[in-house]
């Protein structure tokens, strides 16, 4: 009798055990706080070239009428926003001669009486002798989240 | 009006000399430029607005130029009493000269054309240049490469 008990208890004990190893039950979980899913920046970090790419791609659906500087821009009459005119350009990097590249860079800027901002350029590059050009888009975004300021895009390039 | 005299004084000048903006750099395309410097297009995108200069405006966009000529059309049927124009080159499928519309293509290209010689600003030599209209035309390889006019603006 002894026995038996002394086996009942250790089972007991080894149950007890792995129940607390088992995934909880739905109603035992208690409710999570809610995750932000924006991305946070060291504002004082310049963004990088990916994240300034980052950006631009997100500004893809801004119509070419968004600026003077942009009318007419796209490769093609029928381009409407800034997603058709980066991606006619890239597109025209197909040749495999002469050399391709790409001008990216952040300037900070802080304008007295209103909140700093980094001043991005991107500039899509092709130099084959006389077929030379640079076409691309200059925009602000805010140091906390990289958001682009819609407003401020505008659309570069000469040729 | 321009004259084979004034187009003169430039030649062999890079954009350095021509450009008080500082809108010179080797890399990019200056062909509009340099037209738009001579002439005194201020409309559009100009070397002031790109850079926040405090010179003289100068357009920088060859379609935008196309666009504002009061008359445009394939070289060959260019008016014979038409001895000054724009002179441009580029493929005949980025035109419609019935719209006065070109094409934001990468191979496009414009000069000052003065009784049987354009003067433009050849990207490749960084510097303006003369040449005559056939020499002009070939400034791009390839078949559909074709020379348009348009009156100047």
């Amino acid at each position: 009798m002894m026995l038996r008990s002394a086996i009942l208890v250790v089972l007991c004990l080894l149950s007890a055990a792995c129940s607390r190893e088992a995934r909880p039950s739905p109603s035992a979980v208690s409710p999570s706080p809610p995750v932000s899913t924006a991305k946070t920046y060291d504002e004082n970090v310049a963004p990088t070239r990916k994240e300034i790419l980052r950006a631009l791609l997100s500004s893809q659906d801004v119509s070419l009428t968004t600026d003077s500087s942009c009318s007419g821009v796209g490769t093609e009459p029928a381009d409407v926003n800034i997603g058709d005119y980066i991606s006619g350009f890239l597109a025209e990097q197909n040749s495999g001669s002469g050399k391709n590249w790409l001008d990216i860079e952040a300037k900070r800027s802080s304008v007295s009486g209103s909140d700093a901002v980094w001043n991005c350029d991107v500039v899509i590059r092709h130099v084959d002798g006389d077929d030379r050009w640079g076409w691309g888009v200059s925009f602000q975004i805010k140091p906390k989240d990289h958001s682009v300021i819609k407003s401020s895009i505008r659309c570069t390039g000469s040729g | 009006m321009v004259t084979a005299a004034d187009l003169n004084k430039f030649l062999e000048k890079n954009i350095s000399d021509i450009c008080t903006n500082g809108y010179t750099k080797a890399e990019d395309n200056h062909c509009a430029h340099f037209v738009g410097h001579v002439l005194e297009y201020t409309f559009g995108y100009t070397c002031k607005s790109a850079t926040n200069g405090k010179g003289s405006a100068a357009n920088l966009r060859v379609h935008e130029v196309f666009g504002r000529c009061p008359a445009v059309g394939r070289w060959d049927d260019r008016p014979a009493d038409l001895k000054t124009c724009l002179a441009f080159v580029t493929a005949k499928s980025n035109v419609q000269v019935a719209n006065k519309l070109m094409a934001n293509v990468p191979k496009k290209h414009i000069g000052i054309f003065i009784d049987g010689t354009i003067w433009h600003y050849s990207n490749a030599n960084h510097k303006v240049m003369k040449q005559d209209p056939d020499e002009f035309s070939h400034h791009y390889s390839g078949p559909d490469i074709e020379l348009f006019y348009g009156k100047m603006i």
